[in-house]
């Protein structure tokens, strides 16, 4: 195109109007509490033309892979990354779906034009980044050897007790102020967490001999680069008035720490206990992508507007030293009520841990001693059980109450309109303050299964194998005999809310009750 | 691979279990596309984690008054996902660049006739502001719908309605370039003032102020774009095109009327799938039709003066009108609802 693309882009975007025959609220849906200035800063000069071009070339490379591997069938992917993926994939790609859903809503209570046009670009990314994930889940359950799991994989995301970890996120980030979606979403996590999520994760699946995984993560990166300048001129936007400073610092306290635990949580497990074989550990790739680069640099050159380092900053620090951790030990714990094969750690990555996060074997190496004598069937010894059972969840961010580390833990409960509420942090337990009945009014883990036996629980998920009694989960990759429900039955383990076990006797129960 | 536990196998009919395909194997729309959209309706057991200040969650039942037992079952008869769909977008693209580029070379910008330069600067540049505003009811209307299925073509129509305003905006700029004395900078005093797009005006900014997402669609797909839009784009400006040297146009106006035709179909489909679940929805779309019906008649007919303004008139507004009403009242019928009667307002 020869035209001038700013010319041409100002004529774009010069297109809304004041409206005569309705209100100016009634075309904006929603108020936000944030101020908005008429002219916002330019995220940049697309043209939905060259979109669909480009798009259209980024498919055809990607999908030619995709076909490729399929037909050909010659990699050897590492089992453990291949089981893990049931997990990771299909909550992937719902978190994506509900960010697309969001665009809409802010381009209509965002007025700048600017951001409108980046945040509809954003929409139909979000759409097929879902869509990659589900072809790369598709392909996978079409092509690994075990794809049970794989074949329940949006049903699991929906009703799996660690998928509540993800949709509690994405259900905060889609009903909270339209404006503070973008702080959230796009600053804190898309931005906070591209590098480790999409060029660490990608590393991982090619280590891991996955290559579709590994491609699908490129390709989506080179979609994320837009999503952050989306984030980051909807800030400069709001940073052209003052008023916006307190209201951005309480959405950067809030998001750093949502966008830690609902996210970074995760992503630490997987590069620490999803690669068989380890480089960099989780701990340093946070240190390196999130606290140098991102809170180092990015977020450091807000000071001059008044932006102070988010108040929970040091409680992210010291939860990322063990957060990974910490999440094996209730991913792993409570294997029976997930839906893939687990690989336990061997002598060899217990050395590397110790190296890498000193300290690791004295406050892990009995959990992983305990989950290794507990993985045969005929023993009818469930880890779960023995360790002191289930743990209470966090009100806000659906994780076990055991965080930092189960030894240590910062859990908490409240009493409210008659209920316990358990907290897995002082800054979640903030944010719930901040805003209760934001948090509230879903069931917990325990409100749909207290008292339950376990192996109604994993008929009642759905985790079964097609013939109806053989479970999903297996404790190790290749076990002597299968897992079935009536193993589990024999173990006898029912349910208990932690938080029923100590009612009345002391605020709730405590953490360190429900751990090694 | 020996360390697994099961053979190494290739399972090539290895379904998703939780997908009731329409047809007898699941087609790759659906199994890219379904639950990714959740709810207490389909898998999340735990209920909404976070309802909004106003007290709705996520998705909640009352963004419309349209009913189903389950948003799932509904299927796009085009069944676009991403891929698909941006090959399409691209390809419609490059066949606007390719005209475009054509009439540059060969000078043919040079034939318009000067009233066809006038209603191309005024009248056709003056539509942007239509698709835009459509573009902001669909933005809206994705994000309320109750399942991915449904919501998915609503995604891709906001786009195409983006898509076309850019398209005419970028066109008139090109047309600029080619004609030394053509300008657009009327268009948007036309859009607020003439009184040829008041109506059309009225209709998007009541658009704009509806809150039920599903009233939205049916009033822009099965009543605007089905009885308006067509008299605009189709019965004037590409009927009038070829009359008035420009070759070019139509080509933009079929890219835009081929996702118009995709977006009733889906529309329609969306409208039958809803009276097959819940019988009162045919009682709530008759009175939406009742409503919006009159408004877009009057929209229709404020196009009238452009069908005058010409020397050359291949088609009258009467003529053209009965064809489209007509059309529209059969498709209507064809829903089994009923076609509201139609005044002819006195201009």
């Amino acid at each position: 195109m020869a035209r001038s693309l700013t010319k041409a882009y100002e004529r774009v975007k010069n297109i809304d109007w004041e409206p005569s025959y309705i209100s100016a609220a009634d075309k904006y849906v929603e108020a936000t509490r944030f101020y908005l200035p008429k002219k916002a800063l330019d995220p940049f000069k697309t043209f939905i033309r060259e979109y669909f071009l480009m798009e259209r070339e980024k498919e055809s490379r990607h999908y030619a892979l995709l076909e490729a591997a399929s037909r050909l069938q010659g990699s050897n992917p590492e089992p453990r990354w291949m089981e893990g993926m049931k997990f990771a994939l299909s909550n992937l790609s719902a978190i994506e779906y509900s960010a697309g859903r969001q665009m809409g809503r802010m381009a209509r209570v965002v007025a700048p034009m600017e951001l409108r046009q980046g945040y509809m670009m954003q929409v139909l990314d979000e759409m097929r980044h879902t869509q990659l994930e589900l072809n790369a889940l598709r392909h996978h359950m079409r092509s690994w050897q075990d794809p049970s799991g794989y074949d329940i994989a949006l049903k699991a995301a929906g009703n799996s007790v660690g998928a509540g970890i993800f949709r509690a996120l994405a259900e905060d980030f889609s009903t909270c102020d339209a404006v503070e979606t973008s702080l959230g979403l796009q600053v804190l996590i898309e931005t906070a967490y591209s590098n480790i999520f999409f060029v660490g994760l990608s590393s991982a699946a090619a280590q891991s001999g996955d290559q579709v995984m590994a491609s699908t993560m490129l390709t989506i990166q080179s979609d994320e680069s837009r999503h952050m300048a989306n984030g980051y001129a909807t800030l400069m936007t709001l940073l052209q008035d003052d008023r916006n400073i307190p209201l951005i610092q309480e959405a950067f306290d809030k998001w750093s720490w949502r966008g830690h635990m609902g996210f970074e949580v995760g992503l630490s497990l997987f590069a620490d206990y999803f690669v068989k074989h380890k480089t960099e550990s989780a701990r340093e790739m946070s240190q390196r992508w999130l606290l140098d680069d991102f809170y180092g640099g990015f977020y450091k050159k807000l000071a001059k507007y008044g932006i102070k380092e988010p108040r929970w900053l040091p409680d992210v620090i010291r939860n990322s030293e063990w957060a990974s951790h910490t999440a094996a030990v209730y991913l792993f714990g409570a294997w029976p009520v997930f839906y893939h094969r687990y690989d336990p750690i061997d002598e060899r990555e217990m050395e590397w841990f110790e190296k890498k996060y000193p300290g690791w074997y004295s406050h892990y190496g009995k959990f992983w001693e305990a989950y290794q004598q507990m993985t045969d069937a005929d023993a009818g010894m469930l880890v779960t059980k023995e360790l002191g059972g289930l743990p209470a969840f966090c009100q806000v961010c659906q994780l076990p109450w055991i965080f930092p580390r189960p030894d240590a833990s910062t859990g908490s409960t409240i009493e409210r309109e008659g209920r316990t509420i358990a907290f897995c942090s002082p800054a979640c337990k903030s944010i719930f303050e901040n805003d209760p009945n934001h948090y509230s009014g879903f069931k917990t883990f325990y409100d749909l299964y207290d008292g339950w036996d376990l192996a109604d629980v994993i008929v009642d998920l759905g985790y079964v194998r097609e013939d109806g009694k053989t479970l999903m989960a297996q404790p190790v990759l290749e076990p002597r005999r299968m897992w079935t429900v009536d193993d589990i039955r024999r173990c006898r383990y029912e349910v208990t809310s932690p938080l029923r076990k100590t009612a009345g006797v002391s605020a709730g129960g405590s953490p360190h009750s429900a751990v090694p | 691979m020996t360390n697994t536990g099961v053979e190494r196998r290739r399972p090539p009919n290895v379904e998703f279990r939780y997908l009731t395909p329409a047809g007898r194997r699941p087609t790759q729309y659906e199994e890219v596309t379904l639950h990714t959209q959740w709810s207490p309706r389909n898998f999340a057991a735990q209920g909404w984690f976070s309802p909004g200040s106003n007290g709705r969650p996520m998705w909640s039942e009352d963004s419309t008054r349209l009913r189903a037992l389950d948003w799932w079952a509904y299927r796009d008869p085009a069944q676009l996902w991403f891929r698909p769909y941006v090959e399409l977008q691209a390809r419609q693209e490059e066949a606007i660049e390719l005209a475009v580029e054509g009439a540059k070379q060969s000078g043919l910008f040079a034939e318009f006739a000067p009233v066809w330069r006038r209603i191309l600067s005024h009248y056709y540049a003056a539509y942007r502001y239509v698709e835009y505003g459509l573009f902001l009811c669909f933005c809206y209307v994705q994000r309320e719908a109750l399942s991915d299925v449904v919501a998915t073509p609503l995604v891709f129509e906001g786009l195409d309605k983006d898509r076309h305003a850019q398209a005419i905006a970028l066109y008139c700029m090109d047309l600029e370039e080619s004609l030394p004395d053509f300008s657009d900078r009327a268009a948007e005093r036309v859009w607020l003032e003439d009184p040829v797009y008041q109506p059309t005006r009225e209709y998007i900014e009541r658009l704009l102020a509806c809150r039920d997402w599903g009233e939205i669609t049916i009033a822009v797909n099965l009543i605007f774009e089905a009885l308006a839009a067509p008299m605009f784009g189709q019965e004037f400006l590409a009927r009038f095109a070829a009359h008035h040297g420009d070759s070019v146009t139509p080509v933009i106006l079929a890219t835009a009327e081929a996702d118009r035709r995709r977006s009733r179909g889906a529309t329609v489909e969306l409208l039958r799938f809803l009276m097959r679940e819940d019988p009162a929805n045919a009682t709530v779309a008759q009175q939406w039709l009742s409503q919006w019906t009159p408004l877009a008649a009057r929209a229709a007919h404020a196009f009238a003066p452009l069908f005058e303004m010409t020397d050359e008139k291949p088609v009258n507004f009467i003529e053209a009108w009965q064809r489209v009403s007509a059309a529209w009242a059969a498709q209507i019928q064809q829903l089994g609802l009923e076609a509201p009667r139609i005044e002819v307002m006195p201009q």
